[in-house]
């Protein structure tokens, strides 16, 4: 079982700079309690995310950090030129010695890509375009191709990523069936879904990985992510992650509202009772923790437990002392 | 009289992860020297520019420094949808607490412009418009606009620059012509150009500023850029100046030449003597470069001195000791006695009816983007 951090970057309060600031150093810690990965959402024109352009944060915490690994979780491809994206790539593992993990995704939002002037409905065709023509340039030394939305004749590729062929490839699932897709193109997953649902998309994308004759061994990671607030307390931590959940459900609907439509999958509730019940936020006192995460890691069948150690308005301090109980009380447990 | 310092990122060598390594510990270098800003270009396609995307390295800059300022030079805009510009320069000045010196411009190569897909003929609209979209949209808290490239309705703006209105403006001119107007636009200016040119040139944006009504007080920052290497000995500084400049110039004019075209000598001379004359480069021992910066910097009548310290292939060590050199026995000099320069960089505005472009940018290039 290895361990992994996302982060929305939503917005904490008015101290931006302050934010980021205490966010590195969080990172910092991250890596001294051993997690594997630090993973960074996209998103734009929202408080849900206050790092529009991850790579840019990411580039910071590679100064911060020396062996934590780390990416984007997703960039949304379809806002970006493949070659600007090439280039990022390539500066980002290059600038940290080859710890790039590479998270990729069309971009779920129609708000967002809808400001970027892209329009949703070609989302899914642009992707495969865009993800085949960066998967090309970081493989070859010279670009050439042809599609509906990408044409590029000859262009040098001045630039290569230190993973070769490329970095490990991330991807968000929301669905069951894709879990043979991915298990085909070994890609490693986030599965955004209860832990039952989990288990039966690692479980699928297990079966797949073995069909295709590939070693359980080496397994791609399937991860399943939850806020998680550690504190002395099951009472203390609770009230902190009850505080801090309203301001991030505010940021996650925030531009669904501002349209006057729900979320389309209304998958975590609303009302922080209900999350916790659910298993979408583990709150407790270590023990609380340390049994919650145990039960549920084993229905979902994961190899990657993904945390949210930092959302809403939870303080450095909060934040920090989450970290130290989970590395120390939880995690050899797990 | 500011010190500053341009870095095209040209590679140097195969491994750039240490590439990037020693020119971070350059940074550090240049922050403890006492320089004004770092201002790093942006390329694309070709071994001139390992900053394909400059904010992620300035992002790893911001973290190396505390109080160095630094910068784009320049962002083309036409390779940016604005909102990624207007998400990315927020990112970076909130990240450091307010050091980003914004330099836009169009974009000095057709060939680069090419490979995303930019019509080089458009060039200069797309750089127009997309300007207009990012000023209007530092600070603002929602964006509209309908142009011919970018339509944008009712965007909100989550991110503010923390130096408002926007950070301060920069722009790179080789072409005299465009005095007038940007001193007309407040603008920041990088020149490259041989020292007597600058010397008309910076004559020719005092007057303009003058004759705006404007005050000695508060001139923009105008700089020349140089080559500059400092060693113990002039034979040591002018043998690896020699050396490296080869190696910056195949850089320089590789996707050029790949294209069958020699870059215009006025723009950039292959030989390197005359390079030197010229005072593109600056090359000797602490005295010889202390005099030759003086005499130059009377001529060209700047008050930003802008020093390449790294490129092609110098070592961390010959770039380290550059920096050292310069900052104890030539910067000091050179502080003129009853210095009247700006402290910091103008914010430039572009007000209505004003051009940031004119057709006389494209005087030396301009066949290629027509």
């Amino acid at each position: 079982m290895k361990f992994g951090i996302f982060d929305h970057m939503d917005r904490g309060g008015s101290d931006l700079g302050r934010q980021f600031d205490e966010r590195l150093r969080l990172i910092e810690l991250y890596e001294q309690a051993g997690f594997h990965a630090y993973h960074l959402a996209e998103h734009h024109a929202t408080p849900l995310g206050m790092a529009p352009s991850p790579s840019v944060f990411l580039a910071a915490v590679a100064q911060r950090t020396r062996t934590l690994r780390f990416g984007p979780l997703v960039y949304t491809v379809n806002l970006y030129h493949p070659l600007r994206l090439i280039d990022e790539i390539c500066m980002l593992d290059q600038m940290s010695g080859g710890r790039l993990e590479l998270g990729i995704g069309r971009g779920i939002s129609p708000y967002e890509v809808g400001y970027y002037g892209v329009d949703p409905a070609t989302g899914p065709e642009r992707f495969a375009e865009a993800l085949e023509v960066i998967l090309k340039g970081l493989t070859e030394k010279r670009l050439s191709h042809h599609g509906k939305y990408f044409a590029f004749e000859d262009v040098p590729m001045e630039m290569q990523p230190v993973q070769r062929p490329y970095p490990p490839l991330w991807y968000g699932a929301n669905s069951l069936e894709s879990a043979d897709r991915l298990a085909k193109q070994a890609c490693n997953t986030v599965v955004g879904m209860r832990a039952d649902g989990v288990g039966r998309f690692a479980e699928r994308y297990r079966a797949a990985w073995k069909a295709l004759g590939h070693d359980e061994a080496r397994l791609p990671l399937i991860g399943l992510s939850r806020h998680v607030v550690v504190g002395d307390t099951d009472k203390e931590a609770q009230s902190a992650a009850r505080r801090a959940f309203a301001l991030w459900y505010d940021a996650l609907i925030h531009l669904w509202r501002a349209h006057g439509v729900g979320l389309p999958r209304q998958l975590i509730p609303a009302e922080f009772d209900d999350a916790l019940e659910q298993g979408y936020i583990i709150a407790g006192s270590p023990a609380t923790v340390r049994e919650r995460l145990k039960r549920d890691n084993d229905v979902a069948g994961i190899n990657y437990c993904i945390c949210r150690l930092a959302f809403g308005d939870l303080s450095f301090d909060e934040s920090k002392r989450s970290v130290e109980l989970f590395a120390r009380e939880v995690m050899p447990a797990l | 009289m500011k010190f500053a310092v341009f870095d095209h990122l040209d590679r140097s060598g195969p491994d750039l992860g240490r590439q990037y390594e020693d020119r971070l510990r350059l940074t550090e270098i240049y922050e403890w020297a006492g320089f004004h800003a770092y201002h790093v270009a942006e390329h694309h396609g070709t071994p001139l520019g390992s900053a394909p995307s400059p904010g992620l390295f300035l992002a790893a800059v911001a973290q190396r420094t505390t109080k160095l300022r630094f910068g784009p030079l320049a962002y083309p805009l036409g390779l940016y949808h604005p909102l990624r510009l207007l998400e990315e320069i927020c990112m970076l000045d909130v990240m450091s607490g307010g050091r980003l010196e914004l330099g836009v411009g169009r974009g000095a190569s057709p060939y680069e412009a090419a490979f995303f897909g930019i019509e080089p003929a458009t060039a200069q609209e797309r750089f127009d418009e997309t300007l207009e979209i990012v000023l209007k949209g530092l600070g603002a808290e929602r964006l509209d606009h309908a142009g011919k490239y970018f339509t944008l309705m009712d965007v909100p703006l989550v991110m503010q620059p923390v130096q408002r209105p926007h950070p301060p403006l920069w722009h790179v001119t080789r072409s005299l012509d465009s005095a007038d107007r940007l001193a007309g636009l407040g603008c920041n200016v990088a020149l490259a150009m041989p020292t007597r040119d600058a010397g008309t040139f910076t004559r020719r944006y005092r007057a303009a500023w003058a004759a705006l009504g404007r005050a000695p007080a508060d001139m923009p920052f105008v700089g020349n850029t140089r080559n500059v290497v400092v060693l113990d000995s002039d034979s040591d500084a002018v043998s690896a100046a020699r050396r490296a400049f080869h190696v910056w110039y195949d850089s320089m004019v590789h996707l050029w030449r790949a294209n069958g075209v020699e870059l215009p000598r006025q723009v950039s001379s292959p030989d390197f003597d005359e390079t030197v004359e010229q005072g593109y480069i600056v090359a000797g021992s602490p005295a010889k470069v202390r005099d030759r910066m003086l005499r130059d910097q009377s001529i060209s009548g700047i008050n930003y001195s802008i020093c390449r310290f790294a490129c092609g292939d110098l070592s961390f060590e010959e770039s380290a000791r550059s920096v050292r050199l310069f900052a104890r026995e030539v910067m000091p000099a050179l502080m003129p006695k009853d210095d009247t320069g700006p402290v910091r960089a103008a914010t430039g505005t572009l007000a209505r009816g004003l051009r940031w472009l004119g057709d006389e940018d494209l005087s030396e290039v301009g066949f290629l983007f027509r």
